[in-house]
This record gives structure tokens, sequence and C-alpha cells, in this order.
């Protein structure tokens, strides 16, 4: 049931989840499934509103190219009210550095492909004659969270879900938490349960931690790295290419022939996604990457330019490659990626002292660089790529500048996939929650999203957080 | 036998012998700000 303006304040639930997004909306609906009272708290209205998003207003210091209060949604369903869908789960070896390991999240993942409406088919094949590069698949769900849970949450008999509700405060003694201090349409309330799991996203996790830190109620352990080992997926494009597209087309799409067509740029017509395989990464020291070839149409004369650039340096190759393409052979290309970051202590999210919230709290500050790692991970591959195209003479790359260029800033986009923060490990000198994402010293918080993740590959990180708190969801009904 | 499927099989036997191929090696030749990922023999 919606509750939306009166409210008993001495109704005691199970659970109290703060924040509806993909983290939340999962984990109350598999404790419903359990008969358990769960209390909902959504800061944001069942609509997108520009008056809710200015909450979401923080600050950036460094590289980080993307505003806090554009990057996320302040609303029932959360930021999949404008998310891309794209869905993959965590490769096994992006486990290396978590406490749990891809075994322990696989058994999720058929639930977790229903939940977001996609086929569980996430195949991968080699590339062909590679040892080094494979060929993964993506499935791309349209399901928005909001749009999908409302009317079962406005008709649920075990979810209160609050909306226009800001938890403000988090409350308790001794390690354990018994109420939530939340702004309901202007109006304090304390909401009171046995358990509180914060799942508001992958900048607000840390923030509301942060904000609960200095308390003398000492809810959890001091001096974790709240808010520490921030990071995102880079994604950058990393250079145009001429393509034998019927060598390209004919072999790779046999293999996997509904592969999804990822990228769609104006000009995306095919797109294959590449990832270097587990050997490669270790053997070259790099991060996990996936890059996306996007073949051009015919309309897009690009290839022209790239051509004409040949020439001044390769004039045969130029011709030739010309000739293929008058007869339909080959075509212009781009090369996208998004790829792994790994987690830093000094990429970061702290209290602001500039921005302060219409409740009157510091926003969130993002502090974030991005290592020389990041940046030899993708000359690396762009590297291994054009090496196949010219082994098996089907193609050569024009990759960009600021891959050799040391000198030249390397500016990247982000995937809009804020990851750590409140990451989870073995023990609360470098993490903040438990492998059962429970908060180091706490009897009772948990925290949800992928705020948790210690590292996050290259994959889109929804399906993974959907996986984890279908996990968290277990363990919790145990211990109710 | 299909297009697709006869692309396929000429692919996989030039692509089969992979020993035979002299692995080349990538050579960068910068061209106006960009550089291109070449091998040695590209004239
Ligand atoms: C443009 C864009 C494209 C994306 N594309 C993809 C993609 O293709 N694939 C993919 O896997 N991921 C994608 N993502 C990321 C994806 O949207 C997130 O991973 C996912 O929504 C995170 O889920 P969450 O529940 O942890 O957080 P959110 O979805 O952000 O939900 C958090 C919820 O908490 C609420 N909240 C916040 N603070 C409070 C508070 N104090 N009190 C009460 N409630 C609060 C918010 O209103 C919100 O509803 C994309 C994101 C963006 C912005």
């Amino acid at each position: 049931m919606i509750i939306k303006d009166s409210f008993l304040e001495e109704k005691y639930y199970d659970v109290i989840i703060v924040g509806a997004g993909p983290a939340g909306i999962t984990l109350a609906n598999k404790l419903e499934e359990k008969k358990f009272n769960v209390a909902l708290i959504e800061a944001g209205s069942e609509d997108f509103s520009a008056d809710s998003q200015e909450y979401y207003i923080g600050e950036n210091v460094g590289e980080f190219p993307q505003e806090t209060d554009v990057s996320r949604l302040r609303m029932f369903g959360g930021t999949t009210g404008h998310w891309g869908g794209s869905s993959r789960p965590l490769d096994a070896y992006d486990f290396n550095n978590w406490p749990i390991k891809k075994k322990n999240l696989d058994p999720y993942v058929e639930e977790a492909s229903k939940i977001i409406e996609v086929k569980n088919e996430f195949r991968e094949v080699p590339f062909p004659n590679s040892k080094n590069l494979k060929i993964i698949e993506f499935q791309v769900s349209r399901v928005r969270f909001g749009e999908k849970y409302f009317n079962d949450m406005k008709n649920s008999k075990y979810i209160d879900l609050f909306l226009n509700t800001n938890l403000l405060e988090i409350n308790g003694e001794n390690g354990k938490f018994n109420k939530a201090n939340c702004l309901m349409n202007g109006k304090k309330i304390n909401i009171s349960a046995k358990l509180l799991v914060i799942a508001t996203g992958g900048i607000e996790n840390s923030r509301i931690l942060l904000l609960n830190e200095r308390k003398e109620q000492k809810l959890f352990a001091t001096k974790m790295p709240i808010g520490e080992y921030w990071y995102e997926h880079p994604f950058s494009e990393l250079g145009k290419a001429i393509i034998n597209e019927k060598i390209i087309n004919s072999y790779l799409r046999t293999d996997l022939n509904h592969f999804v067509n990822m990228y769609h740029t104006g000009d995306a017509s095919v797109t294959y996604s590449i990832a270097p395989t587990e050997n490669f990464i270790k053997d070259n020291q790099i991060l996990n990457s996936c890059i996306w070839l996007v073949l051009h149409k015919r309309t897009n004369k690009g290839w022209k330019n790239l051509l004409k650039d040949l020439f001044c340096i390769a004039p045969e190759l130029s011709n030739n490659m010309l000739k293929l393409i008058d007869r339909k052979v080959s075509c212009g290309a781009t090369l996208y990626s998004s790829w792994e970051q790994e987690g830093q202590k000094n990429n970061k999210i702290v209290l602001s002292d500039k921005i302060i919230d219409k409740n009157g709290y510091p926003g969130p500050k993002i502090i974030y660089k991005k290592s020389n790692l990041v940046k030899r991970t993708a000359k690396v591959c762009v590297e291994e790529i054009g090496k196949y195209l010219i082994d098996y003479n089907i193609g050569r790359i024009r990759a960009n500048s600021f891959l050799f260029d040391d000198e030249e800033s390397f500016i990247s986009g982000a995937g809009w996939h804020h990851m750590g923060g409140t990451i989870m490990g073995d023990n609360p000198k470098n993490a903040v929650v438990d492998k059962n994402l429970k908060l180091f010293g706490s009897k009772n918080i948990y925290v949800a999203g992928s705020s948790v993740f210690p590292s996050g590959g290259h994959a889109n990180p929804t399906i993974t957080i959907i996986q984890l708190s279908l996990r968290l969801a277990e363990h919790l009904s145990k211990i109710i | 036998m299909k297009k697709r499927n006869f692309i396929k099989v000429l692919f996989s036997i030039f692509i089969i012998p992979n020993f035979l191929f002299e692995k080349k090696k990538v050579i960068k030749r910068k061209y106006s700000k960009n550089y291109w990922l070449l091998s040695k023999n590209d004239k």
C-alpha cells in the first residue's frame, strides 16, 4: 500500500528499506514473498520532478565528467527510469578481490534475468583463432522498475511504500539501529523496524553513512573507508577503422546470430562487443574491458576522410581499401569502449562544504581521477584488435591520439555506473560491509547496491545489483 | 549452400591454417594527430 500523508508511528516493521530503485524494490518484493512487513522509503514520488532532482545536486572535483543530479534519478523506480538496460553479469575473474565469488551469485542470475525480462543468455565465444580476444553477449532490458512495480506496491499487503519520504538520520544505540528519522512531505516522522537496509544508489549510500558517521550512538564501526574506493566505468571512443564487413559479418554473426545491437548511435547498424580473455588480462596486467566495433551504414561517408588520411602514409593500402568499399565489401567503423576502473582510496565521495541540500544536509562531493592503468588498458586492447585485423587482413584501425600521446590529457566519459564507496570485504580496515552486506560494527544495518562492489569489471552493474539483493533477501529471511 | 555458410566456410579455410600466417608486428604511424595501426608491409 502507498503511504502518502498519515502514518501510524507505532507500527513496527520487520525491515525498512531506504530507496526504491532496482536494489530496494527487488529486496522488498522478495521479503514480501516470505510475508515480512516492509517499509519501503522513497525520497521521490511516482514521477520525475525537477524539484526532487535538486536534492541530488553535488560537487565534482577532478576528472569526473557527469553532474550528480543528472546521472541518477530521485523517484520511484530509481535510476532505471532512464537507464539503457544493457545487462551482463560480471566475469568470474572480476571477483578476485571480493569476499564472495561468482559461484555465490550464479544461483540468482536466472531470477534476476526474469525480473529485468531478458533471456538468461550471456554467451561468449572465442574470437576466431585468437587466444586473446573473445566476443561477448549482452542482453538489453526494457524494464523500468517504476512502471513495472508501482501497481504491485499499491496493492501489496506486506509492503508499505512511503513516497516523498527522505531518510534524514539513522537512530539507535550500541550498534543497534531502531528508528529511521525521515521527512515525509515536509513533516518529520520516525519509522521503526528490526532491520534497516540502505539502498539509495551508488553515491547516496556513501553520503548517508558519512552523514551518520559522527554520531555518539556508534551505530557502526568507526574509521571505515566510507566513500572511498569509488569508481565508474570510463567510456570513450578509442578510434575509427576500415573493416572488411563481409568477413566480420559472416564469421562473427554466425555463432551469436541474435547478437545485440548494443550501441544505437545514429549510424550504428551492426555492433559486436569484443573483450580481452582472462589470460590476456593477466599476461598484460591490465583491467577488464569491452569494446564495440560499430560498423557504419553506407550512408556514413566518414570512411572517405579515413582513406584520405591513410593515403598520405600508405597509398597502396588506401587504394585497395577504396576498391573494397566500392565493391561494398568493406566499410567504416568506430571503436567505443567501456572498461574497468580500479577502486582507489583517493577516489572517493566526501561531504561537500559548498553544497547544502534543501533539508540542510551537505551534498556529496566526488573526488575522482583515472590512473595510468586505465589508459594503458584501453591502449593494449586497441593494439590487440589492430594486430588481429592486420594478421587476418580484415581491416586497419586509426587509434585516437590520447592513447599514445603521454602528454595529452585523457578525457573520457563515464558509464553512468556509480560503484564502490561502501565496499564489501573481510574487515573494517579496508571495507565497509561484510560478505552478507552488513555494516561492520552494526547489529542490524545493511547496504544494497553497486556501492558494495569491491571491483566492477566492465559489465553494466544492475543485474549484479539485483543478484546481490536476491541473495540479501535470502540471508535476511533466515535472521529476521 | 547458403551464401552465409559459404562465406563462413571460405573464411575458415583462410583462417584455420593460423600457423601459416606470419604474425606481423603492429607499427604505429601518426598522421595529423591520430595513429594508424599498420603492418610494416603496408605501403
Ligand atoms: C543514463 C543512464 C544509463 C544507464 N544504463 C545502464 C545500463 O544500460 N545497464 C545497467 O546495468 N545500468 C545502467 N545504468 C545504471 C543503473 O541505472 C543503476 O545501476 C541502477 O539504477 C542502480 O540501482 P539502485 O537501486 O542501487 O539505485 P537507484 O536506481 O539510483 O535508486 C536509488 C533510489 O533511492 C532513492 N533515495 C535516494 N536517497 C534517498 C533518501 N535519503 N531517502 C529515501 N530514498 C532515497 C532514490 O530516489 C532512488 O529511487 C544507467 C544509469 C544512467 C543514469
